[in-house]
């Protein structure tokens, strides 16, 4: 069905959109820069000496280029998350949304937000508070959903049937979300308006020295992803034909559900709450290469990052002045491209 | 003294139990001499220093109208900005007096006082009031709005950074004292906006609103940017919040505090 011919096509646009969103998109923005400013302050980063304002520079290498990358990072794992639960719980509709893995890290990261905000300076100091915040945010997303999927997993019964997982997955989500709106009743309204702000997801405070845990994450679950690619294919074809190829697929399950939450926590815990792009991308790529492959891993992590570097051109160019938050945009597209799907059913099965 | 009213006649004719459901209300009332009949108001209220006594009814999230209605007033003072419609339409049907107070712009300030002064049979001490705070008011804007404009970026919040629009009512407090703000017209009074337009926008000074233990100024997020100019002149201020974001008379204070601020931009 999905021919070797159709895979270099694919390839060959993809490897064209990743090569050229970045550089395309960072025209857009606040700052009027145009593309020969962007290559002079890459070059300058280099030794060269092109003339360029000191600001335009800092706009470029400083915002701009970390958020795109952070855009990039947070599609590609939200979009491989989501591919590889589906995978495991042979379910298309499973994403970190839906098994409360999203809903779990951003409960455990408002947590220390508020926790901190209530605190802040007045117990260790400004300098302190930061590295506290910069170690505490992605801790607490990863202790939130990393509880989400314990107990998801220990509510779906002996053998883990996939259906109670499901429904488990749905109530953990939202206790956990009910458990965030408590969070914020009970902050001072200030704060509970600004971290509604960022649990509705947004680049914009996105820097060098955020990447590093996210890449990591990424990185590390993709490369699983793809070590255990034979024993996840064997997955799709059920439990049973996988355990009698040797698979212990319980064990399986569980490693790919908690590799899936620590990159889903890493990228809430910098980037917010950003819904429906683990659900979409996946259905999307296996459209256009057919599922169980390395190759579709790699398409859907490619494909998601993409997506959301032009959400957030999106974002930061609808209104002139403000940021829209992200989480809106992707619910808006998501939500349509649900409905297209329902009407067309044979997507879901593609 | 035959013309002497006394207290008790004052009672029956002037409600003595009233609840005032926002934080402003209260200040306005004890600044006109009611504020010792007031027997519940919002969480909030907590000046002056006597109004932190009073019982508490609710707050930005909702009223207790059970509470309301056990407390027995004869007046309500409702505020349409900040109580929910809802509340306010329960609490009418519920048959209780209520005023609808709908302050929205520093210029309803005096409006309110009067009213006040009006509903309490308080009018006279309400009209020194209010002709006090827009002679003050007046004097503030002739001394600084027509003074040489200064860009400012108002920094409501740091993470995510948040600002107020030009059509928000602190804007006006800015405005009169010759500010003008770096954020354009939007339609989202309260906008999350980026690093980076606030960089090109090169405000020459940052007020950030401080107070209640939340978000504890820091100029930490504006250091690595020496290319704003409020950056490299060290203008970033920090001014009590409850005296810019409180329909009060306080509110002078708190304008005082920003041209004098924006006034050392100038020097």
């Amino acid at each position: 069905m999905h021919s070797d011919s159709n895979k270099v096509f694919v390839s060959l646009i993809m490897f064209v959109a990743v090569l050229l969103s970045p550089i395309l998109s960072i025209g857009f923005g606040a700052a009027n820069i145009s593309f020969s400013d962007v290559i002079a302050a890459v070059l300058n980063q280099f030794g060269a000496d092109y003339e360029l304002s000191a600001i335009k520079e800092r706009i470029i290498i400083e915002l701009r280029m970390p958020r795109i990358l952070m855009a990039f990072l947070a599609g590609a794992g939200l979009s491989l998350a989501g591919a590889v639960l589906q995978n495991v719980t042979r379910n298309p509709l499973a994403d970190p949304y839906l098994f409360g893995i999203s809903s779990g890290a951003s409960f455990g990261a408002v947590l220390v937000i508020a926790v901190l905000s209530g605190m802040s300076g007045a117990v260790f100091g400004e300098q302190a508070d930061s590295i506290i915040a910069g170690v505490g945010i992605p801790l607490g997303a990863f202790i939130g959903s990393a509880l989400s999927v314990l107990l998801v997993v220990s509510l779906s019964g002996n053998g883990v049937q996939i259906e109670r997982m499901l429904l488990a997955g749905v109530a953990t989500s939202f206790m956990f979300s009910a458990a965030t709106s408590m969070v914020l009743y009970v902050s001072d309204p200030r704060a509970a308006s600004s971290l509604l702000f960022w649990s509705l997801g947004s680049f914009s405070r996105a820097s060098w020295g955020d990447m590093l845990l996210p890449i990591v994450a990424i990185v590390l679950a993709l490369s699983l992803f793809i070590g255990y690619g034979r024993q996840l294919r064997a997955v799709l074809a059920g439990d049973e034909n996988a355990r009698a190829l040797g698979v212990d697929v319980t064990r399986l399950r569980m490693g790919m559900l908690l590799l899936s939450s620590f990159m889903t926590a890493m990228i809430v815990a910098y980037c917010g709450g950003i819904g429906f792009v683990g659900l979409m991308v996946p259905h999307l790529v296996r459209r256009f290469v057919g599922s169980n492959s390395v190759f579709t891993m790699i398409m859907t992590a490619l494909f998601g990052g993409v997506f959301l570097i032009w959400v957030d051109v999106v974002a930061r160019t609808f209104l002139a002045g403000a940021e829209l938050p992200i989480g809106v945009i992707t619910a808006a597209i998501g939500s349509v491209f649900f409905l297209l799907v329902l009407r067309r059913r044979s997507w879901l099965d593609g | 003294m035959a013309t002497c009213v006394n207290a008790t006649d004052i009672a029956s004719v002037y409600p003595h139990r009233i609840v005032a459901l926002s934080p402003h209300t209260v200040e306005l009332l004890f600044a006109i001499g009611a504020g010792d009949r007031i027997v519940g108001t919002s969480e909030a209220s907590d000046y002056p220093q006597q109004a932190s006594a009073i019982t508490r009814v609710g707050g930005h999230h909702g009223l207790q109208l059970e509470t309301v209605v056990e407390l027995d007033p004869d007046l309500v003072l409702a505020w349409q900005g900040g109580n929910r419609a809802s509340d306010i339409k329960r609490l009418e049907d519920l048959g209780l007096r209520v005023y609808r107070g709908n302050t929205q712009a520093l210029d309803d300030i005096a409006f309110e006082v009067r009213e006040l002064g009006r509903l309490t049979g308080l009018n006279l001490r309400a009209e020194v009031v209010a002709r006090n705070f827009e002679r003050d008011l007046k004097q503030l804007r002739d001394t600084y709005q027509a003074r040489r404009p200064v860009r400012f970026f108002y920094q409501l919040w740091a993470k995510p950074l948040r600002s107020i629009a030009p059509a928000s009512w602190i804007n006006d407090v800015m405005a009169g004292c010759g500010g003008i703000n770096v954020v354009p017209e939007v339609p989202v009074l309260y906008p999350e906006v980026s690093m980076e337009s606030v960089l090109i926008a090169a405000p020459e000074i940052i007020i950030q609103p401080s107070g209640s233990g939340v978000n504890i100024p820091s100029t930490e997020i504006w250091e690595k940017w020496p290319e704003i100019p409020a950056v490299t002149n060290q203008h970033i201020y920090s001014i009590e919040a409850d005296l810019l974001h409180r329909f009060s008379l306080r509110i002078l204070d708190g304008m005082q505090q920003v041209c004098n601020k924006i006034e050392l931009v100038r020097k």
